[in-house]
């Protein structure tokens, strides 16, 4: 028995030594790597982003490429972990040898991914997962953001419901990155502008939570006024399902991430009148800053997934086309070039002109689209938003002097 | 926060929900080890299959009819996979030592991940209950959800079932004599083969149950069977192994716990469960209701 | 077989040797990738050997053994990343935290006995498991700790490996002393009989109590290396699914040898990394292997607790081997 398991030993190593024989030579594409979520409940998203990312290689190698070379996008799984999520990155930089890499949806796997995105000087644009930390504290050369921040995100947010009259908040985010510190710039914002403001409770379910019973209890005792949260995806689907069941959204305002996808999820199942928010519905986009590219985006990518493209989507391609056209101003491929050409770069956004990346931070000036969940007759399967609005990002964001002020901090 | 009865009430149907689904779950793993004295991991797959399984039913039939025919097919269809898993590889290791076992499972649990992601996708699943479950009900001034309600009886409906089958038929006479002295009753020409098959395909039956019924609650995804082994695992220890009012009491307690734990310590409300389980096992490893393990 | 057992001695030195050369030799032929990957394997090995001093020769099942693993990860990255502690300070600390833990879990660990034992040592793990993941401010929650420094020193992927290679070959050496220690011995006799042990007066449930320390020590340096090398700690490392990894590792590399653990490490990798390329359902086809491995064996010949003896390691000099 003991020979059989040594003898098995030594036929895997030498199955191992096979590997190690050197890769072929480098091909003649380029190779970028989307490392995003596709198993879990953040798959949703993940999903999203890398159909969008391939519908930018798509329409790029439709007309020549980018500097006459054709464009391959690399696919990894980080699973909403970040020990998976750094072994991918690492793995396609280190092995793929890929030019930028492009994800995730958890700002969890942001921070890890990040690291090593730093350590071997490769591009990493953020397209969905937006914890400020990853760009501010730290922020470093190569990694980009084309997504609205949490900061953005929730001083948006906490702008807007200042206009209210609720006093009483309770806070219910997943407990993780994400939802502390959206909700942390979130809470700031709506004190600066409402002084009477008090937050009663917090609670952190877990990200990927099935069951929110204990939760929805917690707040319905605690009688607030209104309920802010950024539960989102499928976490904001099961918990919108299960609150239902106690009137929940009879008893108080409610204000979470219901995106295009959440909305598509949820269906026949969505509660009118809550308060919606996202980085780029494309049902607002329409009114906002319409064009014919958005137009075509939406039919391509019905016809491809048989949806509606979310935010997700949106940015994904958005920050694909900022790398290519970063690559064509730099005219190379070289990291260094690039990462020069991204600082302060225009976007062409499906979302609409005037959005750039600022130096000091590299992130975005993209902002905040808040609404309110209500059917609309010429979309009979899920509902949209009515009386929406756009908070741009250079209105709530830190000014640069902040940033380095907290970047000062988080040094010492 | 206010502690009035209507906090209470909540708070104690809230418990009795999680606890039904504990149940429903943790009877089938305990059940199992009590007569096969095997411990499955791949209980909670069984449970994710069954959920996968009713979003499947339900999306293809539309209209309301799909959850109630889900209701029955997908714990039918687990329990053939059960009784797959049954004969083709817990047979070969019932004489081997718990670790071997262990082992055996665990790798099954990886198998059916991938089998799910594979026929399923990676993509979550949203299914919704049929009309007639999904209203409210009132309580005083709390309104609760008619399909917690239907849950939890649900779970009291096969509790007396399964106290039905193990202590007024004859099959259940054989499984309990099964639990005390599995070789004697072999040697009194017992069809054990059957027995065991049996209530493993009961088991898988339970756990396929309870997928379904936590289906429509917008639950459905890969990682719901490790969600779910953690816990049926700790309800049947604390229970007793092979216990079946331990199953009911240690899903009680659970259930409790989680709920009243939120209130009062959400941040640290799983640890009281795994602590509780650790002091069960120091200071009596066979659970509330267990026996000495001979 | 007279002298039989010293020519084992000496092959057996020369080949450890041999390998040492070879792996130290490693980076100069080996791309950038494979010596990250390399990094990893080592770190793994030293973990599932450290797991196998109570596994396979102690007798003893454990569930929890990522608990520790995960400790001296966090307690080399909570140090050095929040305290500005030195690197080597971190890696000092790390056996020693997760010791600590090792002896108190252990010792309640110690009054119950197989399937009650593995259940316990699984509930010690997840309770820890749970507090670092929901203590948020203390451990950085669910989000572990990010940016973990690293010396200037290991900042090239070759220096990352040597130093993770020179601290595992030296814990090795230090284990298999132990092991082949009187110490060690005795640890062998309690696996293989423990009344008949107990009547020539060794204190069974201290010498396992002292191995599940021991072991529970250098899974803490694995740990420590591990969180320096990812430059991050992560609740996962303390997940049960980890502490079946060096399970895993000893099974498939042969639990009753003492360099079986450190194979089964690279046969893993190997494995893991070979599927991969091919598709993503890696899982699945892991699952596989184990349950034919686990399959295969003759049901309870191949004895994972005391009362199954291995003649081989029970062999003294000039005594004949059992096939």
């Amino acid at each position: 028995m003991r020979s059989k398991y040594s003898a098995a030993g030594v036929l895997m190593v030498l199955l191992g030594l096979v590997v190690i024989v050197p890769p072929a030579e480098a091909q003649k594409p380029i190779k970028v790597a989307m490392v995003n979520t596709t198993t879990g409940g953040a798959a949703l998203y993940g999903l999203a982003g890398i159909e969008g990312a391939k519908m930018a290689v798509a329409e790029l190698n439709a007309s020549g490429g980018v500097l006459g070379r054709k464009i391959e996008l690399i696919v990894r799984d980080d699973a909403a972990k970040p020990d998976v999520g750094s072994r991918e990155i690492r793995d396609v930089i280190l092995r793929e040898e890929v030019a930028a890499v492009f994800g995730p949806v958890s700002s969890g796997v942001l921070l890890a991914m990040s690291e090593v995105a730093k350590e071997n000087k490769t591009i990493l644009i953020a397209q969905t997962s937006n914890t400020e930390r990853a760009f501010v504290e730290r922020g470093h050369r190569y990694i980009f953001s084309v997504v609205t921040n949490t900061f953005i995100e929730g001083s948006a947010m906490g702008l807007y419901m200042a206009k209210k009259p609720y006093k009483r908040y309770f806070v219910i985010g997943p407990d993780y990155e994400f939802g502390h510190i959206q909700s942390e710039a979130f809470e700031r914002r709506l004190k600066e502008n409402k002084k009477d403001v008090e937050i009663i409770g917090r609670i952190w379910p877990k990200l990927g939570e099935t069951d929110y019973t204990s939760y929805i209890t917690a707040i319905i005792a605690a009688k607030p006024d209104a309920v802010y949260s950024n539960l989102f995806g499928s976490d904001l689907i099961a918990f919108t399902k299960q609150a239902k069941g106690y009137d929940f959204f009879k008893k108080f305002p409610f204000a979470a991430l219901y995106d295009v996808d959440t909305l598509q999820g949820l269906g026949k199942e969505v509660v009118e009148g809550v308060i919606g928010y996202e980085r780029g519905p494309f049902h607002v986009i329409r009114k906002l800053a319409p064009s014919q590219r958005v137009e075509d985006f939406i039919k391509k990518y019905r016809a491809a997934t048989n949806k509606y493209p979310s935010c997700w989507a949106i940015n994904s391609y958005d920050a694909v086309m900022a790398w290519a056209k970063a690559v064509k101003k730099a005219n190379t491929v070289d990291t260094e070039k690039v990462v020069d050409a991204l600082e302060g770069l225009e976007l062409d956004s499906l979302r609409g002109p005037g959005r750039y990346i600022r130096k000091v931070d590299h992130q975005a000036n993209v902002g905040s689209y808040i609404g309110v969940v209500a059917w609309d007759k010429s979309f009979p399967d899920f509902a949209l938003w009515k009386d929406a609005t756009y908070i741009p990002g250079d209105k709530v964001w830190r000014s640069e002097a902040e940033v380095l002020e907290v970047r000062a901090k988080a040094k010492k | 926060m206010t502690w009035d009865i209507g906090t209470i009430i909540l708070l104690i149907m809230s418990g009795l929900h999680h606890a039904s689904i504990l149940f429903i779950v943790a009877a089938g793993l305990t059940l199992v080890f009590g007569v096969l004295r095997v411990i499955n991991m791949a209980h909670g797959s069984l449970y994710m299959i069954g959920a996968f399984v009713a979003a499947s039913v339900i999306q293809q039939t539309g209209g309301a009819g799909g959850f109630w025919l889900a209701l029955l097919a997908a714990p039918v269809a687990v329990g053939l996979v059960g009784a797959v898993i049954e004969f083709g590889v817990l047979r070969r290791i019932y004489q081997a030592e718990h670790v071997v076992q262990l082992l055996a499972t665990y790798a099954l649990i990886l198998i059916f991940d991938d089998l799910v992601k594979m026929i399923w996708g990676a993509e979550y699943k949203s299914v919704s209950a049929p009309a007639a479950l999904a209203g409210s009900i009132r309580i005083g001034d709390q309104s609760v959800p008619v399909y917690n309600l239907f849950v939890i009886t649900w779970a009291l409906i096969l509790a007396a079932a399964l106290w039905l089958l193990i202590y007024r038929t004859g099959l259940g006479r054989l499984i309990r004599a099964a639990v005390e002295d599995a070789e004697m009753l072999e040697a009194l020409g017992v069809n054990i083969p059957r027995i065991f098959s049996s209530v493993f395909i009961i088991g898988a039956f339970l756990a396929g149950l309870g997928g379904v019924l936590v289906a429509p609650r917008g639950s459905i995804g890969l990682g719901m069977d490790l969600d779910i082994l953690i816990e049926a695992f700790v309800v049947a220890v604390i229970g007793g192994l092979g216990s079946f009012p331990g199953a009911l009491l240690g899903a009680g307690i659970i259930g409790m716990m989680y709920s009243f734990g939120t209130q009062i310590a959400p941040q640290m409300a799983m640890a009281f469960v795994f602590l509780a389980m650790v002091i069960v096992l120091i200071i009596r490893p066979w659970g509330l209701f267990g026996e000495p393990e001979r | 077989m007279a002298g039989g057992s010293s020519t084992i001695w000496r092959s057996g030195w020369f080949w450890a040797g041999l390998a040492v050369v070879g792996l130290a030799l490693y980076p100069q032929f080996a791309s950038r990738y494979y010596i990250v990957l390399s990094t990893e394997v080592v770190i793994l090995a030293l973990l599932a050997t450290s797991y196998n001093l109570i596994f396979g020769y102690g007798g003893m099942v454990s569930f929890g053994h990522a608990a520790f693993f995960g400790l001296g990860a966090y307690a080399m990255a909570l140090l050095t990343k929040n305290y500005g502690s030195p690197m080597l300070v971190g890696l000092l600390a790390a056996p020693v935290v997760a010791a600590a833990f090792a002896f108190v879990i252990g010792w309640f660990c110690m009054r119950t006995i197989r399937l009650y034992f593995a259940l316990l040592s699984l509930g010690f793990a997840q309770l820890v498991w749970v507090i670092v993941r929901q203590w948020r401010e203390f451990t950085g929650g669910s989000d572990g700790i990010q940016g973990v420094p690293r010396p200037e020193i290991l900042a090239s992927h070759a220096n990352n490996y040597y130093f993770a290679l020179a601290v595992t070959i030296l814990c090795m050496l230090v284990m298999w002393f132990i092991v082949n220690s009187p110490f060690g011995w005795s640890l062998r006799a309690i696996r293989e009989n423990t009344q008949r042990s107990q009547f020539l007066g060794i204190n069974d449930r201290f010498y396992k109590l002292i191995a599940f320390t021991i072991a529970g020590a250098f899974a803490g340096v694995a740990g420590g290396l591990y969180s320096q090398f990812q430059k991050w700690a992560d609740p996962e490392l303390l997940f049960w699914t980890t502490s079946a990894n060096p399970v895993l590792m000893s099974i498939l590399g042969g639990m009753f040898n003492y360099v079986g653990p450190s194979i089964g490490a690279v046969a893993f990798v190997a494995l893991r990394e070979i599927i991969k390329v091919r598709t993503d359902y890696w899982p699945l086809v892991l699952g596989l292997v184990l349950l034919t491995l686990v399959l295969a064996l003759p049901g309870g010949i191949v004895g994972f607790v005391a009362e199954k003896a291995r003649p081989l390691l029970s062999a003294r000099k000039g005594e004949t081997r059992a096939p």
